[in-house]
């Protein structure tokens, strides 16, 4: 002990406590607003007119509010294959139908594989769950440009014509809408098929992540389940998935958030621009060159992108962390 | 009465074990059954693609026409990019680019997550908030911050431009020079804690307090609290975030792509920026194959040495060491 920690009376302990809780809550702040600045600076930028949005002295408060743009980034035209429709809402509803899907996916395949890992005993599980984290290691450039090559091979699931025309005479009873034949794309580029398909297949971490809390429920359960003659399927829909709930609300908003981020395979597999999901559909606001950029309607589009992904981070923060915590790590 | 009942004992036991095996057969095809989304996965979209990529390496293919075999061609393209680089292979410039960012990045992102970990473990109030708003910027689709921190770095009229003129500097230009791109890459990459942050902060919540106890009865001040008991309790973690940093900053594409797309002259073109440009650029999978065939090597090499590194200062608890 030193000296000067001896001497101290009851008061310095007391004082310096104060000036390190200060010294903290100073920290927190100034870190915190460095988070956020950039955040407040585009939600500014996005109701700013595009005269202020470069003027000097930098001006945190729109002099008036320009809540037009965010009308205007709304309703503004596709440039391709315009068809009238405003641009914004369809990438948005393009990018609801592909998380839409993908989550269907991602629940249902995780959970039977996780669900399998945790509770079936088999030969070779030990050989294959090694296998399985393995995957979690490779780089997935690896696999890109062969998957991409898969994806321009595999013909498009179209109905045979004779079952269209049967499809279509039933419609025909009851509505005016008819299916095309023969008008689909050849292969799997340039539609969906390349961004939700592979959802079902299960991904290596969220299985890992499943088969944890599966760990978790206690074997009594299961036990009391089949004496009772329940089949392996009906132990893990009526026992394992409720069970489960938490977990899956996790593995939803962490799907959902970084569906709604993803850039990069659209911009692999997607070719028109009609089809693009809203992350993509936002560069349409930046021009060819920076100059030509639209930065005012760009930070509404910012805007209006981060706002979901934001709230449901703010809604369900114990459920991130808890996604985070039962990835098994361990101190 | 006693040899009836062994013996209907012995029958039974019998009839079990066969019930049994059946179930436990029952047990292994179900087993199958559910875990076969992951196996036909994992057979389609990995280890199919994997091995046609090695076959893709060794052939020239625009995916248009059928791929011609050229044998180890495109591994020798790319071993004389090493020593004479060309512009139209890159494969040195990325290589180079790649590993400065890596070096700089992996251990800033450390210390800035260790950081924010350490400020958000102190017990004041308010904590559940600046959590959020800490981790916030990672919940920002990347394309959107990225809008924003290009119009902050335009260099007439941007936010640091406006800045730095106030106190009388010219404009900056700094995400358009070649010498100052990528450091700007990485000072951008800088802002925003990610998981890393929470995963430290998991390992130092579960750090028992007695150990700091023990250590302030000892006289020990808040530095060596952290340099003898918090680090070292923390090093598994510090091992992971470094493994999953190193393979992820390596890996690194957004920022190129987001920014500067691999300019100004190449300044920050990223490994993983070339592949996906030679692929669907220029329609060379071969070359791009071969690429991702090597970066996968350098990936496994770099892991290696990590863990090996690793058991000099990874300290498990309950671990038994010898000498």
């Amino acid at each position: 002990m030193t000296s000067a920690a001896k001497t101290r009376t009851h008061m310095g302990v007391r004082t310096s406590q104060l000036i390190q809780r200060v010294v903290i809550y100073i920290l927190c702040i100034v870190v915190a607003v460095f988070q956020i600045l950039p955040m407040i600076w585009m939600l500014s930028g996005s109701l700013k007119k595009p005269v202020e949005m470069f003027r000097d002295p930098p001006m945190w408060i729109p002099e008036s509010w320009q809540w037009q743009n965010y009308v205007e980034m709304w309703t503004s035209l596709r440039l391709e294959n315009n068809v009238g429709a405003p641009a914004m809402p369809h990438y948005m509803l393009n990018t609801m139908q592909i998380v839409a899907v993908v989550l269907v996916g991602v629940l249902l395949s995780n959970t039977l594989v996780g669900f399998g890992f945790a509770r079936l005993r088999a030969r070779g599980k030990n050989v294959i769950f090694l296998i399985l984290l393995t995957t979690m290691m490779l780089p997935r450039q690896m696999t890109w440009l062969s998957v991409y090559i898969i994806m321009s091979r595999l013909p498009y699931p179209a109905l045979p014509a004779p079952a269209i025309e049967g499809i279509n005479r039933l419609l025909a009873s009851f509505s005016s809408i008819q299916l095309g034949v023969g008008n689909h794309p050849p292969n799997w580029i340039d539609t969906y098929l390349p961004l939700t398909v592979p959802s079902f297949f299960a991904g290596a971490g969220t299985v890992f992540l499943l088969r944890q809390f599966f760990l978790t429920v206690p074997i009594e359960l299961d036990e009391a389940a089949r004496i009772d003659g329940a089949s392996t399927l009906r132990i893990y829909w009526s026992i394992f998935l409720p069970q489960a709930k938490p977990v899956l609300a996790s593995v939803t908003i962490l799907t959902f958030i970084g569906e709604w981020k993803d850039y990069f395979s659209p911009l692999l597999y997607l070719n028109t621009s009609d089809k693009f999901p809203i992350a993509l559909g936002i560069q349409y606001f930046r021009g060819f060159a920076d100059y030509a950029t639209q930065w005012h309607l760009l930070m509404a589009a910012g805007v209006v992108l981060s706002i979901p992904p934001f709230a449901i981070f703010l809604l369900f923060q114990r459920y991130f962390v808890r996604g985070m915590a039962l990835t098994g790590i361990k101190g | 009465m006693l040899r009836s009942l062994t013996s209907r004992h012995v029958t039974t036991s019998r009839s079990r074990r066969d019930r049994l095996g059946r179930q436990a057969l029952r047990e292994e095809r179900e087993f199958y059954l559910f875990v076969s989304p992951w196996i036909i996965g994992f057979l389609i979209w990995t280890a199919g693609p994997m091995l046609f990529s090695l076959y893709v390496s060794f052939t020239e293919w625009d995916i248009l026409t059928s791929p011609k075999w050229v044998g180890l061609q495109n591994y020798q393209t790319l071993w004389h990019d090493l020593f004479e680089p060309s512009r139209l292979v890159l494969f040195r410039q990325s290589l180079i680019v790649t590993t400065i960012y890596t070096l700089l990045m992996v251990p800033l992102r450390m210390i800035v997550n260790l950081g924010g970990a350490v400020l958000l473990n102190q017990k004041i109030r308010g904590m559940p908030l600046f959590r959020a708003l800490f981790y916030s910027p990672t919940i920002v689709p990347a394309v959107a911050s990225a809008m924003v921190w290009l119009w902050i770095m335009q260099s007439n009229g941007g936010l640091v431009s406006l800045v730095l003129n106030s106190l009388g500097l010219p404009n900056q230009i700094w995400l358009y020079r070649s010498d100052t791109a990528l450091i700007t890459l990485v000072g951008l990459g800088l802002w925003g804690f990610g998981s890393q942050m929470l995963f430290f902060l998991a390992g130092l919540q579960s750090i028992p307090e007695h150990l700091y106890e023990a250590a302030k009865i000892d006289g020990a001040n808040n530095w060596q609290q952290f340099r003898y008991i918090t680090l070292p309790m923390l090093s598994p973690v510090v091992f992971y975030n470094l493994v999953i940093s190193l393979m992820g900053t390596f890996q690194s594409f957004d920022a190129a792509f987001l920014y500067t797309g691999g300019g100004p002259n190449y300044a920050t073109h990223f490994y993983v920026l070339n592949i996906y440009q030679f692929g669907w650029r220029y329609f060379k999978f071969g070359l791009a194959s071969a690429m991702a065939w090597i970066l996968l090597v350098i990936i496994l090499l770099m892991t290696l040495l990590v863990v090996r590194w690793s058991s000099a200062w990874v300290y498990y608890e309950g671990e038994v060491r010898g000498r």
